[in-house]
């Protein structure tokens, strides 16, 4: 596909120092991993683990990694498979699922920490109404500045798809923005 | 296949996004990711990991996923045991806030008593209790996370990598980056009570020391100052930036320096070096945090 752009050439899957490399993707992929694994419903309580499984998942998986679909697309996939495998495990051992864990709670105070929580709180509440494969691609595209290429890669559909989505969840969004200035507007 | 213009992301200015949700996604995204600490763990277990598989000649791949299943069925953070205490600077070009140098410090811990073959149920609470590694939480507003200070230097009931897990009390296997090896801080590491949450808000340590101060000590200290005295963090990021230029922390100490701008309303400045950021880390995994600093001062 024409629009995806090479990315993390500096990570080939034929880096003779595996120890590094691993170190390397964490280094430049863990905070996005543990966020998508956030988003897919992994517990702020189990993340650390799942995103461990994750990345034993690379280290082993790292030789067969061509490189094609972007380091985060592929990322992506194994993210989203440990968490659905987490999500059922949940099932199972607690009878809930963990689809709106709690937050994690930052001590209050700061003005600063405070504004992004409401940010975080408002975001939140914005995407929580779009359905999950939209906002999947949302998510990817608008956070965590996915190309489209890439974000068609991480999700597993044509780009058009991609394209559609997020067209959508776009316009889901600024329904909600719309919806919550009236209201604010009649309060 | 028709092709499509990639649309225009909601975060850049020239989109048609509604201002308000543009902040709300510069400054909401990063909230599900994980605190500086979390990350350096992760980075740690990529260590012992692919140090392990290195060692073991690919046969602890599959041992080490075997292992990590056992974990999760035990419901147990397993993994968060028998990893190697390492100085894993790659691991502090994450996107949050702080920058990771509080588990630097850990790596100044004096040897541990090594705990040997802990079972793996109480083993990071136990481990915990250990004057181990001294781990200074960040300040103000990092989760008050007592497994921060776990990390526990036990190999697991099932050990994964033998060759990674040694159980000589060094704690330090081929630091990536030699200069933070140098961390022997003077300074508040020493204020850790076993299990309690020290706090390194205040000049705790000998706050003014100039003369042999390392680069790491420099940036906590301006770490520590930057919420109630963002003036005096400037002043230890200008230090640092005379003193290394260059240093193996610099995209750290810029970051921080932009955040004191930002706090003192110099926001000219702070975009003036965000700027420069930008053109010398072009690829930088901070250029997101800069943008939020930046975002912040902007809002409403």
């Amino acid at each position: 596909m024409e629009g995806v752009r090479a990315l993390e050439p500096s990570i080939a899957c034929t880096d003779p120092n595996p120890v590094m490399n691993l170190q390397a993707i964490v280094a430049e992929h863990g905070a996005f991993v543990w966020r998508a694994l956030r988003r897919q419903g992994v517990g702020a309580a189990d993340v650390e683990d799942v995103a461990q499984e994750v990345f034993l998942v690379v280290h082993r998986r790292l030789a067969d990694y061509d490189g094609r679909s972007g380091m985060r697309a592929w990322l992506y996939g194994i993210a989203a498979k440990k968490a659905s495998e987490h999500r059922r495990r949940a099932w199972l051992r607690r009878e809930r699922p963990v689809a709106a864990p709690p937050e994690e709670s930052a001590p209050p105070g700061q003005p600063e920490a405070v504004r992004r929580r409401e940010a975080q709180a408002q975001l939140e509440a914005i995407l929580g109404e779009l359905d999950p494969r939209k906002r999947d691609v949302f998510v990817l595209f608008e956070l965590e500045e996915m190309s489209l290429a890439e974000v068609a890669a991480a999700v597993g559909c044509p780009l058009q798809t991609a394209y559609s989505r997020l067209q959508s969840a776009r316009a889901l969004v600024q329904a909600s923005i719309a919806r919550l200035h009236a209201r604010e507007g009649l309060s | 296949m028709k092709r499509f213009e990639e649309p225009i992301r909601w975060l850049d200015p020239r989109s048609d996004a509604p201002g308000e949700l543009r902040r709300w996604i510069a400054e909401g995204r990063d909230a599900l990711g994980p605190t500086p600490e979390q990350l350096a763990r992760l980075g740690e277990f990529a260590t012992a990991t692919a140090a392990g598989g290195a060692a073991a000649g690919g046969a602890a791949g599959p041992g080490a996923g075997a292992a990590k299943v056992a974990a999760v069925k035990g419901g147990q953070a397993l993994a968060k045991v028998g990893i190697l205490k390492v100085v894993a600077a790659l691991a502090v070009a994450g996107a949050g806030a702080g920058v990771g140098w509080s588990v630097l410090h850990g790596t100044g811990a004096p040897p541990a008593p090594p705990a040997v073959e802990r079972p793996v149920d109480e083993a990071p609470k136990a481990a915990s209790a250990l004057p181990g590694p001294q781990v200074a939480p960040p300040p103000e507003d990092a989760v008050p996370a007592p497994s921060t200070l776990d990390a526990p230097p036990a190999a697991s009931g099932t050990s994964t990598h033998p060759a990674a897990v040694p159980l000589s009390p060094a704690p330090r296997t081929a630091p990536p980056a030699p200069a933070t090896g140098v961390v022997a801080s003077p300074s508040p590491s020493t204020a850790l009570a076993p299990g309690g949450a020290p706090r390194a808000e205040g000049p705790t340590g000998p706050s003014t020391t100039t003369a042999g101060e390392s680069e790491l000590s420099l940036l906590d200290r301006a770490h520590a100052r930057m919420g109630a005295d963002p003036a005096g963090a400037l002043r230890a990021l200008e230090e640092h930036r005379s003193r290394y230029p260059q240093g193996t922390f610099a995209q750290e100490r810029e970051v921080l320096a932009i955040e004191a701008l930002v706090h003192l309303g110099r926001r000219k400045e702070a975009e003036a070096r965000a700027a420069a950021f930008a053109t010398q880390f072009p690829g930088s995994a901070h250029r997101r945090r800069i943008a939020v600093l930046l975002a912040l001062d902007g809002g409403p």
